[in-house]
């Protein structure tokens, strides 16, 4: 009987002991995270500096093309300078979104830094003289349109010692559009996102 | 006697107007937390079109508190019919401002299809 109890008292007591290391899963309100900062980058970051590049590419006119209609924008290469593993494009996403919706700037999928985006604007000419397709449907030659514009840029990070036991990491997202008929940069913008925090905070 | 009655009267007088002085209030300006409109004072709400058909808007406000502060705004773009643009820079967004001074924050509307305003403040969190 005492050796039943003790065991009943044992497993229930593991079980509160459990049930206290479980932490309980939240969605973040992304219009309004209140969320404490990380010395990482994270998605309120990217927010912020994308946010901050369309504003100024828009109120500098750089992207307003004096005859009314779109540039063409083609995407060109974005180093991450960065000791975080970051994929570029939740930077460069939310620039393109962005200028798409302002009307004044389309970009191609056809031409990039690497290679085409979407791959399937060539794979769809190779049906060109395929009898299996109507050929009145498929893309017909020299109806492509080139880039006029590109945009390129770079992440940097750079740590600093503040003392023994704080540092500070300053994020740098520099973005250049060139005129790529003359090669000169039409805008220029950068964005610096500085973060202090204690040294045993990992910022990659 | 009398003379110095007059005069303090007239002190009082002008005294108890400037309090009553009305401030400028704009409808496309709020506060959220209402503590802070009587921090700020909105100074002046201005828009034009830019260039390339863009709205652009201007809010100059004056902390009139003897001590910085830390705020948040949101700028929210509708179009003619009075809908809400969907846009990366409607978010909240920090802004320290210096005691006793004036400030301005501006912002270019998303499209050409933002026609209207409203800014929103509160303390930042």
């Amino acid at each position: 009987m005492k050796l039943k109890v003790s065991t009943l008292f044992g497993t229930l007591a593991a079980i509160f002991a459990l049930s206290g290391c479980t932490s309980t899963t939240t969605n973040i309100n992304m219009q309004d995270d209140r969320g404490a900062a990380v010395m990482g980058l994270d998605y309120r970051d990217f927010q912020n500096a994308a946010s901050e590049a369309v504003q100024s590419m828009l109120m500098s006119g750089a992207v307003s093309k004096p005859d009314g209609s779109r540039y063409v924008l083609a995407i060109s290469r974005i180093i991450n300078d960065t000791q975080q593993h970051i994929d570029t494009d939740q930077l460069i996403k939310k620039i393109r979104v962005e200028l798409l919706q302002s009307g004044k700037v389309v970009v191609t999928t056809a031409v990039s830094a690497n290679g085409a985006e979407d791959a399937m604007s060539y794979q769809a000419r190779e049906l060109r003289d395929s009898d299996e397709f109507n050929q009145g449907t498929v893309a017909k030659k020299g109806q492509m349109i080139a880039p006029e514009l590109s945009l390129s840029g770079k992440i940097i990070q750079r740590n600093v010692r503040v003392n023994s036991s704080k540092q500070q990491v300053e994020y740098y997202f520099q973005l250049t559009l060139t005129d790529i008929n003359t090669g000169l940069a039409f805008w220029e913008g950068e964005t610096v996102i500085g973060k202090r925090g204690s040294n045993r905070s990992v910022a990659w | 006697m009398k003379n110095t009655y007059s005069i303090f009267a007239i002190a009082v007088a002008l005294l108890f107007l400037a309090g009553c002085a009305t401030r400028y209030i704009d409808p496309r300006v709020s506060f959220i937390d209402q503590n802070l409109s009587h921090d700020i004072d909105v100074i002046q709400v201005s828009s034009r079109v830019n260039q390339g058909g863009l709205m652009e808007m201007q809010f100059t406000g004056f902390n009139n508190k003897s001590f910085d502060k830390n705020i948040e705004y949101r700028i929210e773009w509708l179009d003619q019919s009075g809908f809400a643009i969907k846009t990366i820079t409607t978010k909240w967004t920090r802004y320290f401002v210096n005691k006793k001074s004036e400030f301005r924050i501006s912002q270019v509307g998303p499209n050409k299809k933002a026609s209207d305003f409203r800014v929103q403040f509160r303390y930042a969190r």
